[in-house]
């Protein structure tokens, strides 16, 4: 499955005729027990929706994390 | 000196600066600049972040370790859309529902865009924000946002980054003389201690500003002088200026001035 993660195209192995779940694709990413915050196709996804959430072929994931600001 | 608190939607804050953390040169040097300010509200940012970099979540757990209440910006945002999913990705991850609402509409000079800004706030309050809008100093745009129920309204001294002060004082006083009932922060362009004292000597609420302190050659230093600033320009301001007068007034009294001569005996 090809997936654009922050901007770059990204290939995840997916199990064949399943669509994987959004906390499965963060894990496999490696965002797992991270403080991160997620959209999908630029439109917010609450950590309480990743099981749920089914990732599609194509999807366009944001994942972003606290910095210093002004 | 009387106690001089302030209400921020409902928060009383003591200290009138809040303070960004970003452009330090190390992280101690920060945290000692937020504790040398006084500052109780710390700006803070997202960005797209690598499972492989463990950075973005260090420096939040040395922000996290000052104790400060903070407010997530949404920099960087171009539209109303991206910057209301990126004020629900800060709710999420700093646990507030505090944004410091950025929509820019020009990158030359990050001037925030009039139209998305009031297009976002009236989305976000609806979701149950506080929104704590960037924006130029135009007097119509500042009243909608007003309008639409923010309580606070942070105009520009001049553009971020910029130092140049506060480049229109008529409009920052028009803005002080016309909402008198909402609290008025200058942010961005803040160069000097005497910059952040005028805002507070208009009646402003209080100053947010980061590069100011962040790049001076000794951050902490600056920080404490900023806090000194932000307190004189409110105790002027509370006292009372005098009045401007355009002819020379002495101020020793004239009466038994020696050496006198009354040139028309």
């Amino acid at each position: 499955m090809r997936l654009r993660i922050n901007g770059e195209l990204t290939k995840l192995k997916v199990a064949e005729a399943t669509k994987p779940h959004l906390d499965q694709v963060l894990a496999d990413l490696g965002y797992a027990g991270r403080k991160v915050a997620v959209a999908v196709n630029e439109t917010f996804v609450p950590r309480a929706g990743w099981r749920e959430r089914v990732i599609e072929e194509g999807d366009r994931l944001d994942v972003v994390a606290p910095i210093q600001g002004g | 000196m009387s106690a001089d608190p302030w209400n921020v939607y409902g928060e009383s804050l003591e200290s009138r600066l809040f303070l960004g953390t970003a452009r330090y040169p190390s992280p101690k040097v920060m945290a000692d600049a937020v504790e040398a300010s006084g500052a109780e509200v710390l700006t803070v940012g997202l960005r797209r972040q690598s499972p492989g970099k463990l950075g973005g979540s260090s420096i939040w757990e040395r922000i996290t370790n000052l104790r400060r209440r903070i407010l997530p910006n949404t920099a960087g945002c171009h539209t109303a859309r991206e910057a209301v999913t990126l004020a629900e990705m800060s709710r999420e991850i700093f646990d507030t529902d505090w944004i410091k609402l950025e929509v820019t509409g020009d990158d030359y000079n990050l001037q925030p865009d009039p139209y998305g800004l009031v297009d976002a706030t009236k989305e976000l309050i609806g979701r149950g924000f506080k929104v704590f809008p960037y924006t130029t100093d135009d007097l119509v745009v500042c009243s909608r946002l007003r309008d639409l129920g923010c309580e606070i309204i942070m105009p520009w001294g001049s553009p971020i980054g910029t130092g140049k002060g506060l480049l229109n004082r008529y409009a920052l006083e028009t803005l002080r003389n016309r909402l008198p009932d909402v609290s008025l922060v200058v942010d961005a362009g803040i160069g000097l201690p005497s910059h952040a004292a005028q805002a507070l000597e208009l009646g402003f609420d209080g100053v947010l500003l980061n590069t100011a302190v962040a790049r001076a050659d000794d951050p902490v230093a600056m920080a404490a002088a900023f806090a000194r600033a932000v307190e004189a320009g409110r105790l002027a301001h509370r006292a009372g200026a005098m009045a401007e007068s355009e002819t020379a007034e002495p101020s020793t009294p004239v009466v038994g001035t020696p050496f006198w001569h009354d040139k028309s005996a």
